[in-house]
């Protein structure tokens, strides 16, 4: 399968050394996982939060991501690393894999969205203008969620560790849509890039205000430092943009999600600005938040104005449909994204309560039985049911985020909720872990 | 112009000044329209008119003329569904929503 030939490279392939990514090729996937993942189906919005779609979701993103040039910013790099994670054989497999990897994770949104009817340029304007303003009159989930939680300061990272693989490369999957010639709105996208890369100034550049941003809430920078941590619907928000910006029969859809977002970030970056004034106290710079909340309001303009209406104009509103979906299928991915990150806010907030709940499993036949050694670690993944976790012998650290680590010696357990994202790291010489499917009630 | 959102698994139906419409998933194509149910021919109630399986053409019970759903979709209406929530933008307010089975 092309799949296996991808990730044997051993950037894909191999367990980390540590919780977090020492370089940016390092991008484990769980190739072992493969036998046991069902991949014959699409996957259903309703089951985005599953270990098939963060495999799925993952394997793209390594493929869409060859198109990129990453460094590491504060040492040399390896050049062998390099060259391995740039190499031919990368190129020819990621090629082989996309197709059906982008099949596998988009094919479900685009079937739950339909454009009928003859939409007419006015009727797309009234349209799209209504939804952005209910977007802009609603309340803020996530500001409630964030401040809500037991620990803000930890939700907050949480959220902008899931924002990070996006943000710390901001505006790539955009670049792919200013190469070639479309007309006056070629150069109208690009006014919109330039703004996203800080006109050259590279303090200016978005990703370089969200790298200070990262640093100032005592998080580490470097693109996908925190591979471990992003679930499957926060790799789904970077690799929809890619995916509708790498095949360019795409392109109209491309200007729908691009309208949607520029014009809704518009608002929502204004409680996400709130969020880091409220949670951090004033100790930490809003600007990355505040820098969108301003901008964007002439990217949704011009999205809608230079690029999309002459577009229509010139060629018909035949493309209309097109860019409907777009715009529809990225709020649509956005909404799944965010019930994902709430659920795992809401289960970061309860880990006692769930080291309390499992006391109460007494039986453990049938569990699976895990042996590991000292510092091994495994890349992070979801159960698709409830699990009991318990360790057997030894001791381990059961990461849930970088913040919400539980540490377990022989006889503790806990419960994994199922779609939550995890992974351990085994702190004593060795230690017996066993894990078992439950129902809880 | 307005935009109405209904939920096609409780209403089927929308009236928008007093031109009525029902809500119909295509097979064909697999989208859902919002489909004119007056018949051209006499007014007949293509709501209410069965679809013939190999073309797709809904047959008016009145005088059992076949309407294709080319001639039909010609004159739906602007829509976008997700799930089963179905956006429709219309002329303006003067529209009305209910269930018919």
């Amino acid at each position: 399968m092309a799949i296996e030939s991808f990730l044997s490279c051993s950037h894909f392939k191999d367990a980390p050394k540590d919780v977090f990514m020492e370089s940016p090729y390092q991008r484990p996937c769980r190739p072992q996982d493969l036998k046991a993942l069902d991949l014959s189906e699409p996957v259903s919005l309703e089951n985005y939060s599953s270990n098939e779609n963060l495999f799925i979701q993952r394997s793209i993103l390594n493929a869409y991501e060859l198109d990129l040039v990453f460094l590491p910013f504060s040492k040399a790099v390896n050049l062998k690393e390099f060259k391995t994670f740039y190499c031919d054989e990368n190129y020819q497999n990621a090629a082989a894999i996309l197709p059906s990897f982008e099949h596998l994770a988009f094919s479900s949104l685009e079937k739950s969205i339909n454009v009928s009817g003859h939409w007419t340029l006015q009727d797309f304007i009234q349209y799209t203008k209504t939804k952005i303003k209910d977007v802009a009159n609603s309340e803020s989930t996530l500001y409630k969620k964030i401040t809500g939680s037991k620990d803000p300061e930890s939700a907050a990272r949480f959220f902008f560790i899931q924002c990070a693989g996006d943000f710390l490369s901001e505006a790539s999957a955009m670049a792919r849509n200013v190469l070639g010639n479309y007309g006056s709105a070629t150069s109208e996208l690009f006014k919109v890039l330039i703004d996203e890369y800080g006109y050259g100034v590279h303090e200016k550049k978005h990703s370089s205000i969200f790298e200070g941003m990262m640093k100032d809430v005592g998080l580490n920078e470097m693109i996908h430092y925190y591979w471990n941590f992003y679930t499957p619907g926060s790799l789904s928000l970077i690799n929809y943009f890619h995916y509708i910006s790498k095949n360019h029969s795409r392109f109209f859809k491309y200007l729908g999600a691009l309208y949607y977002t520029e014009a809704t970030l518009a608002f929502t970056t204004k409680s996400q600005s709130k969020i880091v004034k409220d949670v951090f106290q004033g100790r930490v710079s809003s600007l990355y938040f505040d820098e969108h909340s301003h901008i964007d309001i002439h990217h949704g303009r011009m999205a809608l104005e230079k690029i999309i209406i002459p577009l229509v104009e010139l060629h018909g509103e035949h493309i209309i449909p097109d860019i409907l979906s777009g715009f529809e299928e990225f709020a649509s991915l956005q909404d799944v994204a965010d019930q994902e990150l709430y659920r795992h806010i809401e289960v970061h907030d309860s880990l006692d309560e769930l080291i309390a709940k499992a006391k109460k499993y007494h039986d453990v036949s049938g569990a699976v039985k895990f042996e590991e050694v000292l510092g091994e670690v495994s890349v992070s993944h979801i159960h698709n049911n409830d699990e009991l976790f318990m360790v057997d012998e030894g001791e381990l650290d059961l990461y849930f985020s970088p913040d919400k680590v539980v540490h377990m010696k022989a006889g503790d357990k806990i419960i994994i909720p199922s779609g939550i994202l995890h992974l351990s790291k085994i702190t004593s010489d060795t230690c017996r872990y066993s894990v078992k499917h439950i129902e809880v009630a | 112009m307005t935009v109405v959102s209904v939920d096609s698994r409780k209403n089927n139906r929308l009236a928008v000044n007093d031109q009525k419409f029902f809500i119909k998933r295509v097979e064909h194509d697999g989208k859902v329209w919002v489909l004119p149910s007056e018949c051209p021919h006499r007014g007949g109630p293509l709501h209410l008119g069965k679809q013939c399986e190999k073309t797709g053409a809904i047959v008016c019970p009145w005088h059992d003329n076949r309407i294709s759903m080319h001639c039909i979709k010609r004159s739906s209406l602007p829509a976008i569904s997700n799930k089963d929530l179905i956006h429709v933008v219309l002329p303006n307010d003067n529209y009305r929503i209910w269930s018919e089975s």
